[in-house]
């Protein structure tokens, strides 16, 4: 079954991936050239699609199921969310600020509840970080919060 | 060339100059651990610091950087499954499973064994025909490396579990698809980028490793908690010793990973990845049928292979760097940034030229492998203590060093984002029981392909004939449909 459905998926990847090549901006000598820009592309739009059918056509035998309702989702959505969120506030909060929030959010997610260690093993990590890429002469940005309390960067 | 080895020896068996191969093997294990810092990284990292020094000692110290780098990207890629270098991304197919069952130092004392053994070979190997192999290396064509890397390619039936050929195929041709999107550098048109200034320079492929490998292996421990249970790692010195057996079963691996690694690295452009996944592809393929099903669980001979190979491979690379001038991959171009810095232009003079650098070079990688050894067993059981964080600690801080390695890169809130959504395509493609690592093959050689595509196509005006005119490629296109269609006839033979 997995097959079949992934199959079909890169089968609509494939036709879409094959749709879009046509927006690929070409010159009139591009054009006369026996290699261009779209030339791999269509290639490999070519072998998906074929691979594609093959799958649906040929699944693979012996298939496991899989387990949909088992898995854990919750904590596993909530982790992807921290994540992005993490990205969204480095800039804001700084390395150090940003780094430590995303750990202990990270950390009591997954059920965690001794709140000081947290915080401990947070703020250590985040700031042995930020020395260790300062000793390897790599610059992180303090953030903007920082800077509008009042403090400047020096890079 | 025993004089040539005398001068090298006398150049390298110094106080000052072992010191400097401890220190940078040292700083470029510590530094290779991180994900993101490759050897590329720790060797730039360390350049400033060898300006001062004589040539021939600036080099000593970078070649043992090159090697800890490589051994360090292996350690985080058994231990949390984080390639954080393209050659080491085969390392973690059997090294992070063998970690995962209790058995990292194992893991870690096999790829450190397999490392010097591939690195000792290649030296050997790099001694006795470098000049010869430099002529070897120029008459390769784009067509002979197009096939090259078809075969790379097709080899892909290897990852897979029987019967799930044709998902490694799919997951290949989804490799090749991301890998054209950017700018094409040749035509100097966007392909793919839907107007994102973030796309322009394409997808990196620290980014991509990353996200399918390492975030989405700590996304899978949340997700089946139970399936991925750690078990207790046997931290004890004694657990590194391998038994007569252990040691039997891997020496043929080792030898012939070493050997074809060490020819792949060779050739200007392959390098260590092509090198590893070629090694652990062939050793599968030559595996018995009741010891083939281990691979990708946890064999010692998967994890053997290519670490073997991307060691040889990396001594390969000096090759065409020392003998020709040509660097044969991206670390190979930074030290030769850094020969040149030193005032030292590498090619066929070299060797005439300044005999001491060319032999002082050679003999120190090959130091740097013994104090590689030497210096990294005893640390094993300290390192594998990664292993007994806590779940709850460890999930996090591997996220956490994951999309550190990529934005450390870029500086770019984007690639977070991307990092993000290409784990959470991954880990749906990896319920579907879709392999990930022919997803990365695909696209680490989708550029190469491509380009050396391009030039063989253009050279013969459009006609494809280039493909069984040339001796070594039609050696390759046969090769390539042997592995096509073995799987497929392998199966046909099992049902008749």
């Amino acid at each position: 079954m997995s097959s079949r459905i992934g199959g079909m998926m890169f089968l609509v990847l494939g036709l879409t991936y094959g749709w879009f090549i046509a927006d690929i901006p070409l010159d009139f000598f591009s054009e006369q050239e026996p290699f261009n820009a779209r030339s791999m592309p269509w290639g490999i739009a070519a072998a998906t699609v074929v691979v594609a059918l093959l799958l649906i056509v040929f699944p693979a035998k012996q298939e496991a199921g899989i387990p949909w309702k088992a898995l854990n989702w919750k904590p596993a959505l909530l982790l992807v969310l921290a994540m992005s969120g993490y990205g969204l506030t480095l800039e804001y909060l700084g390395f150090i600020g940003a780094t430590a929030l995303f750990l202990v959010v990270g950390i009591l997610i997954l059920g965690e509840r001794r709140y000081w260690q947290i915080g401990c093993i947070a703020i250590s990590v985040a700031v042995g970080f930020y020395f260790l890429m300062k000793g390897l002469g790599i610059y992180l940005e303090p953030g903007e919060l920082w800077s509008a309390l009042g403090n400047h960067a020096h890079a | 060339m025993l004089d040539g080895i005398l001068i090298g020896l006398e150049t390298v068996l110094t106080l000052q100059n072992l010191m400097f191969v401890l220190l940078g093997c040292l700083a470029g294990t510590l530094i290779g651990m991180l994900p993101g810092l490759g050897p590329i990284s720790a060797i730039a990292l360390m350049i400033p610091v060898t300006y001062g020094f004589e040539p021939a000692s600036g080099m000593i110290l970078l070649a043992g950087v090159y090697y800890g780098a490589i051994f360090g990207g292996s350690t985080s890629s058994i231990l949390i499954n984080a390639p954080g270098v393209a050659g080491t991304v085969a390392t973690a197919f059997d090294g992070y499973p063998l970690a995962r069952s209790g058995q990292a130092g194992k893991a870690l004392a096999t790829a450190a064994y397999a490392s010097f053994a591939g690195g000792t070979l290649a030296a050997v190997l790099l001694v006795v025909t470098a000049p010869l192999l430099a002529d070897v290396s120029l008459s390769f064509q784009s067509a002979d490396y197009f096939m090259l890397m078809v075969l790379g390619l097709s080899l892909v039936s290897a990852f897979a579990a029987e019967g799930e050929h044709l998902k490694a195929l799919m997951m290949t041709c989804f490799g090749l698809m991301l890998s054209t999107v950017g700018t094409d550098l040749s035509a100097g048109v966007q392909r793919f980028t839907f107007g994102r200034m973030d796309l322009i320079d394409g997808i990196s492929f620290l980014m991509l490793a990353m996200a399918t490998f390492a975030l989405t292996e700590a996304l899978m421990m949340v997700l089946k908690p139970d399936q991925v249970q750690q078990r207790q790692p046997d931290l004890s010195h004694a657990s590194l010793k391998m038994t007569g057996a252990e040691i039997r079963e891997i020496a043929p691996t080792i030898s012939r990973g070493s050997v074809l690694g060490f020819f792949v690295g060779v050739l200007p452009g392959a390098g260590a990845t092509i090198a590893s996944f070629l090694a652990y592809g062939l050793e599968r393929m030559l595996a018995h049928p009741t010891v083939k099903p281990l691979f990708g669980k946890g064999s010692l001979r998967g994890l053997a292979a290519p670490e073997s190979a991307n060691n040889a491979a990396c001594t390969g690379s000096f090759v065409p760097l020392l003998t020709l001038g040509i660097p044969g991959s991206g670390t190979t171009a930074v030290l030769l940034g850094a020969l040149i810095a030193y005032g030292v232009q590498p090619g066929p003079r070299l060797f005439v030229d300044e005999p001491e650098i060319f032999w002082s070079v050679i003999v120190s990688m090959y130091f740097g492998n013994i104090i590689l050894l030497v210096l990294n067993l005893p640390l094993i059981p300290y390192i594998a203590r990664l292993l007994m964080v806590p779940r709850p600690y460890l999930v996090p801080l591997i996220m956490f060093f994951s999309l550190m390695g990529v934005y450390l890169v870029s500086f770019n809130d984007f690639d977070i984002q991307m990092m993000v959504f290409i784990a959470l395509v991954a880990v749906g493609l990896r319920l579907l029981a879709f392999p990930m690592a022919p997803l990365l093959l695909g696209f680490i050689l989708g550029g190469m392909l491509e380009d050396n595509l391009r030039r063989a196509v253009t050279l013969s005006d459009g006609s494809l004939a280039f493909l069984w005119e040339r001796p070594i490629s039609l050696t390759l296109l046969v090769l390539t449909l042997v592995a096509l269609v073995s799987p497929l006839l392998r199966r046909w033979l099992s049902r008749h």
